[in-house]
Protein backbone atom coordinates (compact mmCIF):
# COMPACT_ATOMS: atom_id res chain seq x y z
CA UNK A 1 0.00 0.00 0.00
CA UNK A 2 1.35 3.46 -0.86
CA UNK A 3 1.55 6.36 1.55
CA UNK A 4 -0.78 9.35 1.79
CA UNK A 5 0.11 12.37 -0.32
CA UNK A 6 1.18 15.25 1.96
CA UNK A 7 -1.12 18.24 2.20
CA UNK A 8 1.49 20.57 0.72
CA UNK A 9 1.79 18.37 -2.37
CA UNK A 10 -1.99 18.17 -2.69
CA UNK A 11 -2.08 21.96 -2.52
CA UNK A 12 0.52 22.44 -5.26
CA UNK A 13 -1.15 19.96 -7.56
CA UNK A 14 -4.58 21.47 -6.93
CA UNK A 15 -3.47 24.99 -7.75
CA UNK A 16 -1.57 23.76 -10.78
CA UNK A 17 -4.62 22.05 -12.24
CA UNK A 18 -7.21 24.55 -10.98
CA UNK A 19 -5.40 27.88 -10.67
CA UNK A 20 -8.57 29.73 -9.70
CA UNK A 21 -8.67 27.93 -6.35
CA UNK A 22 -7.01 29.42 -3.29
CA UNK A 23 -6.12 28.03 0.11
CA UNK A 24 -7.93 29.38 3.14
CA UNK A 25 -5.96 27.17 5.53
CA UNK A 26 -2.92 25.00 5.00
CA UNK A 27 -1.08 23.05 7.67
CA UNK A 28 0.06 19.53 8.37
CA UNK A 29 -2.95 17.25 8.25
CA UNK A 30 -5.44 19.99 7.38
CA UNK A 31 -6.28 22.17 4.39
CA UNK A 32 -9.19 24.20 3.15
CA UNK A 33 -9.60 25.58 -0.35
CA UNK A 34 -12.22 27.77 -1.99
CA UNK A 35 -12.72 27.94 -5.75
CA UNK A 36 -15.18 28.32 -8.59
CA UNK A 37 -16.47 25.65 -10.91
CA UNK A 38 -18.78 26.19 -13.87
CA UNK A 39 -19.69 22.85 -15.44
CA UNK A 40 -20.96 24.31 -18.71
CA UNK A 41 -21.06 27.62 -20.54
CA UNK A 42 -24.70 28.16 -19.65
CA UNK A 43 -24.33 27.14 -16.01
CA UNK A 44 -24.14 29.33 -12.97
CA UNK A 45 -20.71 29.65 -11.42
CA UNK A 46 -20.59 27.62 -8.22
CA UNK A 47 -18.38 28.58 -5.33
CA UNK A 48 -17.15 25.46 -3.59
CA UNK A 49 -15.17 24.66 -0.48
CA UNK A 50 -12.90 21.65 -0.19
CA UNK A 51 -11.86 20.65 3.31
CA UNK A 52 -9.15 18.04 3.70
CA UNK A 53 -8.63 16.74 7.21
CA UNK A 54 -6.83 13.57 8.23
CA UNK A 55 -6.63 12.50 4.58
CA UNK A 56 -10.37 12.67 4.13
CA UNK A 57 -11.84 15.21 1.70
CA UNK A 58 -15.23 16.87 2.01
CA UNK A 59 -16.79 19.33 -0.42
CA UNK A 60 -19.55 21.86 0.10
CA UNK A 61 -21.25 24.20 -2.36
CA UNK A 62 -21.14 27.69 -0.85
CA UNK A 63 -23.21 29.40 -3.53
CA UNK A 64 -25.71 29.40 -5.09
CA UNK A 65 -27.88 27.48 -2.64
CA UNK A 66 -28.50 23.85 -3.49
CA UNK A 67 -32.06 22.66 -3.70
CA UNK A 68 -33.17 20.91 -0.54
CA UNK A 69 -33.27 17.14 -0.87
CA UNK A 70 -30.92 17.16 -3.83
CA UNK A 71 -29.56 13.67 -4.33
CA UNK A 72 -26.09 12.55 -3.34
CA UNK A 73 -25.64 14.80 -0.36
CA UNK A 74 -24.63 13.82 3.14
CA UNK A 75 -26.61 15.04 6.15
CA UNK A 76 -24.11 17.87 6.63
CA UNK A 77 -24.85 18.87 3.00
CA UNK A 78 -21.39 17.94 1.83
CA UNK A 79 -21.36 16.32 -1.61
CA UNK A 80 -21.22 12.58 -1.92
CA UNK A 81 -18.65 12.19 -4.66
CA UNK A 82 -17.62 8.57 -4.36
CA UNK A 83 -18.74 5.29 -2.85
CA UNK A 84 -16.24 4.30 -0.20
CA UNK A 85 -16.75 0.64 -1.02
CA UNK A 86 -15.46 1.26 -4.54
CA UNK A 87 -12.08 2.33 -3.22
CA UNK A 88 -12.10 5.13 -5.81
CA UNK A 89 -10.77 7.58 -3.22
CA UNK A 90 -7.79 6.73 -1.00
CA UNK A 91 -5.20 9.04 0.57
CA UNK A 92 -2.82 8.06 -2.26
CA UNK A 93 -5.13 9.81 -4.72
CA UNK A 94 -4.57 13.34 -5.97
CA UNK A 95 -7.44 15.67 -5.05
CA UNK A 96 -7.04 17.59 -8.30
CA UNK A 97 -7.49 14.40 -10.32
CA UNK A 98 -10.42 13.06 -8.35
CA UNK A 99 -12.38 15.13 -5.86
CA UNK A 100 -12.40 18.43 -7.76
CA UNK A 101 -13.28 16.95 -11.19
CA UNK A 102 -15.91 14.77 -9.48
CA UNK A 103 -17.35 17.93 -7.96
CA UNK A 104 -17.62 19.46 -11.44
CA UNK A 105 -19.45 16.33 -12.60
CA UNK A 106 -21.68 16.42 -9.53
CA UNK A 107 -22.70 20.00 -10.39
CA UNK A 108 -23.21 18.99 -14.02
CA UNK A 109 -25.58 16.18 -13.11
CA UNK A 110 -27.23 18.30 -10.41
CA UNK A 111 -28.24 20.90 -13.00
CA UNK A 112 -29.70 18.23 -15.24
CA UNK A 113 -31.51 16.77 -12.21
CA UNK A 114 -33.00 20.20 -11.45
CA UNK A 115 -34.57 20.28 -14.90
CA UNK A 116 -35.48 16.64 -15.39
CA UNK A 117 -35.71 15.03 -11.95
CA UNK A 118 -33.25 12.40 -13.15
CA UNK A 119 -29.75 11.84 -11.94
CA UNK A 120 -27.94 10.77 -15.08
CA UNK A 121 -24.55 10.30 -13.47
CA UNK A 122 -23.25 6.94 -12.25
CA UNK A 123 -24.58 5.97 -8.83
CA UNK A 124 -23.68 3.48 -6.18
CA UNK A 125 -26.26 0.76 -5.75
CA UNK A 126 -28.06 1.92 -2.60
CA UNK A 127 -31.62 2.68 -1.52
CA UNK A 128 -33.32 6.06 -1.13
CA UNK A 129 -32.36 7.64 -4.44
CA UNK A 130 -34.98 10.32 -3.96
CA UNK A 131 -35.74 12.72 -6.73
CA UNK A 132 -37.01 16.27 -6.32
CA UNK B 1 -27.91 14.33 27.23
CA UNK B 2 -26.05 17.45 26.17
CA UNK B 3 -24.92 15.79 22.94
CA UNK B 4 -28.46 14.64 22.09
CA UNK B 5 -29.78 18.14 22.80
CA UNK B 6 -27.16 19.71 20.51
CA UNK B 7 -27.94 17.26 17.70
CA UNK B 8 -31.63 18.11 18.05
CA UNK B 9 -30.87 21.84 17.69
CA UNK B 10 -28.67 21.21 14.64
CA UNK B 11 -31.35 19.07 13.00
CA UNK B 12 -33.96 21.77 13.65
CA UNK B 13 -31.62 24.33 12.10
CA UNK B 14 -31.21 22.21 8.97
CA UNK B 15 -34.97 21.79 8.75
CA UNK B 16 -35.50 25.53 9.09
CA UNK B 17 -32.96 26.28 6.40
CA UNK B 18 -34.50 23.69 4.10
CA UNK B 19 -37.90 25.29 4.64
CA UNK B 20 -36.52 28.69 3.59
CA UNK B 21 -34.86 27.19 0.54
CA UNK B 22 -38.06 25.43 -0.44
CA UNK B 23 -39.59 28.83 -0.99
CA UNK B 24 -37.11 29.41 -3.88
CA UNK B 25 -37.50 27.70 -7.19
CA UNK B 26 -34.48 25.93 -8.57
CA UNK B 27 -35.52 25.50 -12.18
CA UNK B 28 -32.52 26.29 -14.37
CA UNK B 29 -34.07 25.85 -17.84
CA UNK B 30 -30.62 24.64 -18.84
CA UNK B 31 -31.96 22.24 -21.43
CA UNK B 32 -34.08 24.91 -23.11
CA UNK B 33 -31.18 27.33 -23.41
CA UNK B 34 -28.74 24.63 -24.51
CA UNK B 35 -31.12 23.61 -27.29
CA UNK B 36 -31.79 27.21 -28.27
CA UNK B 37 -28.10 28.09 -28.54
CA UNK B 38 -27.46 24.89 -30.44
CA UNK B 39 -30.19 25.82 -32.93
CA UNK B 40 -28.53 29.20 -33.53
CA UNK B 41 -25.29 27.62 -34.71
CA UNK B 42 -24.65 28.30 -38.39
CA UNK B 43 -24.76 25.29 -40.73
CA UNK B 44 -21.39 23.66 -41.37
CA UNK B 45 -21.23 24.53 -45.07
CA UNK B 46 -21.82 28.21 -44.29
CA UNK B 47 -19.09 28.17 -41.69
CA UNK B 48 -16.80 26.73 -44.31
CA UNK B 49 -17.62 29.52 -46.78
CA UNK B 50 -17.19 32.14 -44.06
CA UNK B 51 -13.82 30.71 -43.13
CA UNK B 52 -12.49 30.25 -46.66
CA UNK B 53 -13.60 33.23 -48.72
CA UNK B 54 -12.07 36.08 -46.67
CA UNK B 55 -8.70 34.34 -46.84
CA UNK B 56 -9.07 34.15 -50.61
CA UNK B 57 -9.70 37.92 -50.74
CA UNK B 58 -6.58 38.58 -48.72
CA UNK B 59 -4.42 36.41 -50.98
CA UNK B 60 -5.92 38.01 -54.07
CA UNK B 61 -5.25 41.56 -52.91
CA UNK B 62 -1.67 40.70 -51.99
CA UNK B 63 -1.06 39.92 -55.68
CA UNK B 64 -2.44 43.24 -56.89
CA UNK B 65 -0.49 46.42 -57.47
CA UNK B 66 -3.58 48.49 -58.37
CA UNK B 67 -4.81 48.32 -54.78
CA UNK B 68 -1.86 48.04 -52.44
CA UNK B 69 -2.41 46.53 -49.04
CA UNK B 70 0.06 46.52 -46.19
CA UNK B 71 0.77 44.14 -43.34
CA UNK B 72 -1.26 42.63 -41.73
CA UNK B 73 -3.25 43.00 -44.98
CA UNK B 74 -6.67 42.12 -43.61
CA UNK B 75 -8.62 41.16 -40.55
CA UNK B 76 -11.98 39.56 -40.09
CA UNK B 77 -14.27 41.85 -38.13
CA UNK B 78 -17.98 41.98 -37.40
CA UNK B 79 -20.25 39.46 -35.76
CA UNK B 80 -18.74 36.45 -37.52
CA UNK B 81 -15.29 37.31 -36.17
CA UNK B 82 -16.71 37.67 -32.67
CA UNK B 83 -18.79 34.47 -33.00
CA UNK B 84 -21.95 36.38 -32.19
CA UNK B 85 -23.77 35.55 -35.41
CA UNK B 86 -27.14 33.92 -35.01
CA UNK B 87 -28.50 31.39 -37.43
CA UNK B 88 -27.18 31.29 -40.95
CA UNK B 89 -24.04 33.30 -41.72
CA UNK B 90 -24.91 35.21 -44.82
CA UNK B 91 -22.40 37.96 -44.61
CA UNK B 92 -18.92 38.46 -43.36
CA UNK B 93 -17.08 41.74 -42.84
CA UNK B 94 -13.42 42.04 -43.69
CA UNK B 95 -11.14 44.99 -43.12
CA UNK B 96 -8.34 45.46 -45.68
CA UNK B 97 -5.40 47.68 -44.75
CA UNK B 98 -4.86 50.09 -47.60
CA UNK B 99 -1.41 51.46 -48.19
CA UNK B 100 -2.53 55.06 -48.58
CA UNK B 101 -3.03 58.32 -46.67
CA UNK B 102 -5.93 60.19 -45.14
CA UNK B 103 -5.54 62.84 -47.83
CA UNK B 104 -7.05 60.45 -50.36
CA UNK B 105 -10.82 60.66 -50.71
CA UNK B 106 -12.71 57.61 -49.40
CA UNK B 107 -14.79 57.57 -52.58
CA UNK B 108 -11.66 57.22 -54.73
CA UNK B 109 -10.24 54.46 -52.55
CA UNK B 110 -13.53 52.55 -52.64
CA UNK B 111 -13.75 52.90 -56.41
CA UNK B 112 -10.23 51.58 -56.77
CA UNK B 113 -11.04 48.66 -54.46
CA UNK B 114 -14.20 47.88 -56.39
CA UNK B 115 -12.37 47.86 -59.71
CA UNK B 116 -9.73 45.53 -58.28
CA UNK B 117 -12.25 43.20 -56.67
CA UNK B 118 -14.24 42.97 -59.91
CA UNK B 119 -11.51 40.54 -61.03
CA UNK B 120 -11.67 38.51 -57.79
CA UNK B 121 -14.24 35.92 -59.02
CA UNK B 122 -11.84 34.88 -61.78
CA UNK B 123 -9.09 34.47 -59.19
CA UNK B 124 -11.11 31.81 -57.43
CA UNK B 125 -12.04 29.17 -59.91
CA UNK B 126 -15.25 27.37 -59.22
CA UNK B 127 -16.77 30.05 -56.98
CA UNK B 128 -19.28 30.91 -59.67
CA UNK B 129 -20.76 34.27 -60.41
CA UNK B 130 -20.18 37.16 -58.09
CA UNK B 131 -21.60 40.67 -58.12
CA UNK B 132 -19.36 43.48 -57.02
CA UNK B 133 -20.87 46.79 -55.95
CA UNK B 134 -19.80 49.67 -53.81
CA UNK B 135 -21.39 51.81 -51.10
CA UNK B 136 -20.21 54.84 -49.16
CA UNK B 137 -18.05 52.77 -46.86
CA UNK B 138 -17.25 49.45 -48.48
CA UNK B 139 -17.22 47.19 -51.47
CA UNK B 140 -19.80 44.48 -51.43
CA UNK B 141 -19.22 41.14 -53.12
CA UNK B 142 -22.16 38.77 -53.46
CA UNK B 143 -21.41 35.15 -54.34
CA UNK B 144 -24.52 33.91 -56.06
CA UNK B 145 -23.84 30.19 -55.92
CA UNK B 146 -23.16 30.35 -52.17
CA UNK B 147 -25.75 33.05 -51.42
CA UNK B 148 -22.99 34.70 -49.46
CA UNK B 149 -22.12 38.38 -48.98
CA UNK B 150 -18.70 39.79 -48.28
CA UNK B 151 -18.35 43.38 -47.10
CA UNK B 152 -14.82 44.64 -47.74
CA UNK B 153 -13.99 47.83 -45.86
CA UNK B 154 -10.79 49.71 -46.72
CA UNK B 155 -8.92 50.95 -43.68
CA UNK B 156 -6.02 53.30 -43.25
CA UNK B 157 -3.71 52.58 -40.39
CA UNK B 158 -1.77 55.53 -39.00
CA UNK B 159 -0.64 54.03 -35.71
CA UNK B 160 -0.62 50.26 -35.90
CA UNK B 161 -3.60 47.93 -35.80
CA UNK B 162 -3.59 47.87 -31.99
CA UNK B 163 -4.85 51.46 -32.09
CA UNK B 164 -7.93 52.91 -33.81
CA UNK B 165 -7.76 53.03 -37.59
CA UNK B 166 -9.68 55.07 -40.15
CA UNK B 167 -12.53 53.79 -42.27
CA UNK B 168 -14.90 55.59 -44.63
CA UNK B 169 -17.77 57.27 -42.87
CA UNK B 170 -21.19 56.09 -43.95
CA UNK B 171 -22.72 59.52 -44.13
CA UNK B 172 -20.39 62.22 -45.36
CA UNK B 173 -17.58 60.62 -47.31
CA UNK B 174 -14.79 61.36 -44.86
CA UNK B 175 -12.50 59.07 -42.90
CA UNK B 176 -13.63 58.35 -39.37
CA UNK B 177 -11.88 56.69 -36.49
CA UNK B 178 -12.90 53.14 -35.74
CA UNK B 179 -11.44 50.13 -33.97
CA UNK B 180 -13.19 47.06 -35.33
CA UNK B 181 -10.25 44.70 -34.97
CA UNK B 182 -9.44 46.02 -31.52
CA UNK B 183 -13.05 45.37 -30.66
CA UNK B 184 -12.77 41.74 -31.74
CA UNK B 185 -9.88 41.30 -29.31
CA UNK B 186 -11.60 43.31 -26.58
CA UNK B 187 -14.81 41.29 -26.92
CA UNK B 188 -12.98 37.99 -26.73
CA UNK B 189 -11.18 38.95 -23.51
CA UNK B 190 -14.30 40.55 -22.05
CA UNK B 191 -16.27 37.37 -22.68
CA UNK B 192 -13.57 35.25 -20.99
CA UNK B 193 -13.45 37.54 -17.96
CA UNK B 194 -17.20 37.15 -17.58
CA UNK B 195 -17.30 33.36 -17.44
CA UNK B 196 -17.96 33.08 -21.20
CA UNK B 197 -21.46 34.42 -20.68
CA UNK B 198 -21.27 37.57 -22.83
CA UNK B 199 -21.16 35.87 -26.20
CA UNK B 200 -24.17 33.57 -25.67
CA UNK B 201 -26.10 36.44 -24.12
CA UNK B 202 -25.46 38.63 -27.16
CA UNK B 203 -26.59 35.82 -29.45
CA UNK B 204 -29.72 35.32 -27.39
CA UNK B 205 -30.73 39.00 -27.38
CA UNK B 206 -30.16 39.22 -31.13
CA UNK B 207 -32.28 36.13 -31.67
CA UNK B 208 -34.95 37.49 -29.31
CA UNK B 209 -34.99 40.72 -31.32
CA UNK B 210 -35.33 38.82 -34.61
CA UNK B 211 -38.21 36.73 -33.28
CA UNK B 212 -40.09 39.60 -31.64
CA UNK B 213 -39.59 42.39 -34.18
CA UNK B 214 -39.97 42.15 -37.92
CA UNK B 215 -39.33 45.79 -38.73
CA UNK B 216 -37.86 48.78 -36.91
CA UNK B 217 -35.29 46.54 -35.25
CA UNK B 218 -32.36 47.99 -33.32
CA UNK B 219 -29.00 47.18 -34.89
CA UNK B 220 -27.10 44.16 -33.64
CA UNK B 221 -24.08 46.23 -32.65
CA UNK B 222 -26.27 48.47 -30.52
CA UNK B 223 -27.60 45.48 -28.61
CA UNK B 224 -24.09 44.15 -28.19
CA UNK B 225 -22.87 47.49 -26.85
CA UNK B 226 -25.75 47.62 -24.36
CA UNK B 227 -24.93 44.12 -23.08
CA UNK B 228 -21.31 45.12 -22.57
CA UNK B 229 -22.26 48.36 -20.81
CA UNK B 230 -24.58 46.49 -18.44
CA UNK B 231 -21.83 44.05 -17.49
CA UNK B 232 -19.40 46.92 -17.00
CA UNK B 233 -21.92 48.72 -14.79
CA UNK B 234 -22.38 45.49 -12.82
CA UNK B 235 -26.09 45.37 -13.61
CA UNK B 236 -25.49 41.82 -14.82
CA UNK B 237 -23.67 39.10 -12.89
CA UNK B 238 -21.88 36.55 -15.03
CA UNK B 239 -21.95 34.04 -12.17
CA UNK B 240 -25.68 33.57 -12.79
CA UNK B 241 -27.03 30.88 -15.06
CA UNK B 242 -27.90 31.91 -18.60
CA UNK B 243 -31.65 31.83 -17.90
CA UNK B 244 -31.30 34.21 -14.96
CA UNK B 245 -28.91 36.40 -16.95
CA UNK B 246 -31.26 36.72 -19.89
CA UNK B 247 -34.20 37.63 -17.67
CA UNK B 248 -32.02 40.17 -15.87
CA UNK B 249 -30.81 41.56 -19.20
CA UNK B 250 -34.35 42.35 -20.34
CA UNK B 251 -35.13 43.90 -17.00
CA UNK B 252 -31.90 45.92 -16.99
CA UNK B 253 -32.53 47.24 -20.52
CA UNK B 254 -35.98 48.34 -19.45
CA UNK B 255 -34.60 50.08 -16.38
CA UNK B 256 -31.76 51.73 -18.31
CA UNK B 257 -33.96 53.24 -20.99
CA UNK B 258 -37.19 53.74 -19.03
CA UNK B 259 -36.63 57.46 -18.39
CA UNK B 260 -36.37 58.18 -22.11
CA UNK B 261 -39.92 57.01 -22.69
CA UNK B 262 -41.14 60.15 -20.94
CA UNK B 263 -39.04 62.31 -23.23
CA UNK B 264 -38.92 62.82 -26.98
CA UNK B 265 -35.28 61.86 -27.51
CA UNK B 266 -33.69 58.40 -27.79
CA UNK B 267 -31.04 57.08 -25.41
CA UNK B 268 -27.39 57.17 -26.42
CA UNK B 269 -25.52 53.88 -26.68
CA UNK B 270 -21.79 54.25 -26.09
CA UNK B 271 -19.33 52.47 -28.36
CA UNK B 272 -17.47 49.96 -26.17
CA UNK B 273 -14.10 51.02 -27.62
CA UNK B 274 -14.37 54.67 -28.47
CA UNK B 275 -17.19 55.85 -26.22
CA UNK B 276 -19.07 57.82 -28.89
CA UNK B 277 -22.80 57.38 -29.33
CA UNK B 278 -23.35 54.69 -31.94
CA UNK B 279 -27.13 55.14 -32.17
CA UNK B 280 -27.70 58.82 -32.98
CA UNK B 281 -30.06 57.83 -35.79
CA UNK B 282 -32.28 55.51 -33.72
CA UNK B 283 -35.76 56.64 -34.61
CA UNK B 284 -38.07 57.53 -31.77
CA UNK B 285 -40.93 55.28 -32.95
CA UNK B 286 -38.51 52.38 -33.36
CA UNK B 287 -37.19 52.91 -29.84
CA UNK B 288 -40.71 52.94 -28.42
CA UNK B 289 -41.61 49.72 -30.23
CA UNK B 290 -38.44 48.08 -28.95
CA UNK B 291 -39.25 49.12 -25.39
CA UNK B 292 -42.75 47.68 -25.60
CA UNK B 293 -41.31 44.33 -26.67
CA UNK B 294 -38.69 44.49 -23.92
CA UNK B 295 -41.33 45.22 -21.33
CA UNK B 296 -43.56 42.34 -22.42
CA UNK B 297 -40.71 39.87 -22.50
CA UNK B 298 -39.14 41.06 -19.25
CA UNK B 299 -42.41 40.36 -17.45
CA UNK B 300 -42.66 36.90 -18.99
CA UNK B 301 -39.03 36.09 -18.23
CA UNK B 302 -39.55 37.03 -14.59
CA UNK B 303 -42.42 34.53 -14.49
CA UNK B 304 -40.24 31.88 -16.08
CA UNK B 305 -37.71 32.27 -13.29
CA UNK B 306 -40.43 31.78 -10.70
CA UNK B 307 -41.91 28.71 -12.41
CA UNK B 308 -42.25 25.75 -10.11
CA UNK B 309 -41.42 23.15 -12.73
CA UNK B 310 -39.15 23.03 -15.74
CA UNK B 311 -42.20 22.31 -17.91
CA UNK B 312 -43.84 25.57 -16.87
CA UNK B 313 -40.61 27.48 -17.36
CA UNK B 314 -40.10 25.98 -20.82
CA UNK B 315 -43.55 27.07 -21.97
CA UNK B 316 -42.90 30.61 -20.85
CA UNK B 317 -39.43 30.77 -22.42
CA UNK B 318 -40.88 29.44 -25.66
CA UNK B 319 -43.28 32.36 -25.56
CA UNK B 320 -40.46 34.84 -24.87
CA UNK B 321 -38.48 33.57 -27.85
CA UNK B 322 -41.55 32.91 -30.00
CA UNK B 323 -40.51 29.32 -30.60
CA UNK B 324 -42.99 26.66 -31.55
CA UNK B 325 -44.25 24.66 -28.58
CA UNK B 326 -42.57 21.28 -28.50
CA UNK B 327 -43.16 18.28 -26.38
CA UNK B 328 -40.52 18.39 -23.73
CA UNK B 329 -37.90 16.03 -24.88
CA UNK B 330 -35.07 15.01 -22.72
CA UNK B 331 -33.74 13.25 -25.78
CA UNK B 332 -32.64 16.47 -27.46
CA UNK B 333 -29.24 16.21 -29.06
CA UNK B 334 -27.35 18.53 -26.70
CA UNK B 335 -28.56 16.64 -23.66
CA UNK B 336 -28.00 13.22 -25.22
CA UNK B 337 -24.37 14.19 -25.62
CA UNK B 338 -24.22 15.54 -22.09
CA UNK B 339 -25.61 12.36 -20.58
CA UNK B 340 -22.94 10.31 -22.31
CA UNK B 341 -20.05 12.14 -20.67
CA UNK B 342 -19.06 10.22 -17.58
CA UNK B 343 -16.39 10.44 -14.92
CA UNK B 344 -13.63 8.31 -16.31
CA UNK B 345 -14.10 9.39 -19.92
CA UNK B 346 -14.89 13.09 -19.61
CA UNK B 347 -12.43 15.97 -19.33
CA UNK B 348 -12.63 18.81 -16.82
CA UNK B 349 -10.80 22.04 -17.62
CA UNK B 350 -9.41 24.62 -15.21
CA UNK B 351 -12.80 26.36 -15.02
CA UNK B 352 -14.60 23.15 -14.17
CA UNK B 353 -16.13 22.77 -17.66
CA UNK B 354 -17.00 19.24 -18.66
CA UNK B 355 -16.36 17.99 -22.19
CA UNK B 356 -16.14 14.68 -23.96
CA UNK B 357 -12.93 15.59 -25.78
CA UNK B 358 -9.76 17.21 -24.50
CA UNK B 359 -10.23 20.96 -24.93
CA UNK B 360 -7.67 22.57 -27.21
CA UNK B 361 -7.74 25.98 -25.62
CA UNK B 362 -7.16 25.22 -21.96
CA UNK B 363 -5.43 22.64 -19.73
CA UNK B 364 -7.70 19.91 -18.50
CA UNK B 365 -7.80 16.74 -16.47
CA UNK B 366 -9.06 13.40 -17.69
CA UNK B 367 -11.46 12.52 -14.90
CA UNK B 368 -11.31 9.25 -13.02
CA UNK B 369 -14.30 6.94 -12.65
CA UNK B 370 -16.54 7.26 -9.64
CA UNK B 371 -20.04 6.47 -8.50
CA UNK B 372 -21.99 9.05 -6.56
CA UNK B 373 -23.23 7.89 -3.22
CA UNK B 374 -24.99 9.71 -0.39
CA UNK B 375 -28.02 9.32 1.79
Amino acid sequence: MGSAIPVAVQHNLLLHRFPFFRAKALRTGYAEWIGDLQPSEISAVYSIKVVYVKNLPKVWVLSPDLKPRAPHLYKDRSLCLYWPQDGSWTPECILADTIVPWTAFWLYYYEIWLDTNKWVGPESPHKNLQGA
Amino acid sequence: MVIVHRLAIETDEVKRRDFMLNEKTFVTSGEFFAELLDSLQPPAERLEAAQKIPGNVREFLKTRSDFKTIFPYSHLVGSYARHTSVGDIKDVDILVYYDGTLQEKPRDVINCLRNTLSEFPEFIKGIGRAEVSSSRRSVHVYFESKDFHLDVVPAICTDGTENPIFVPDREDGTWIKSHPYGYVEFFSHFNERHHDKVRPLVRLIKHWRDMNMEIMKPKSYWLEAVVIALFQEKKLNSRDSLAVLFANLLSAIRERFQAYLAETSVPPIPDPMLGNNIAPNWERSHFETFMRRVDESANKAALALRAQTSEQARLIWQDVFVTAPSRKSWNSQPFKQIAQILPGTGFVNTLGRISDTRPASMPSVLSKPTRFHGE
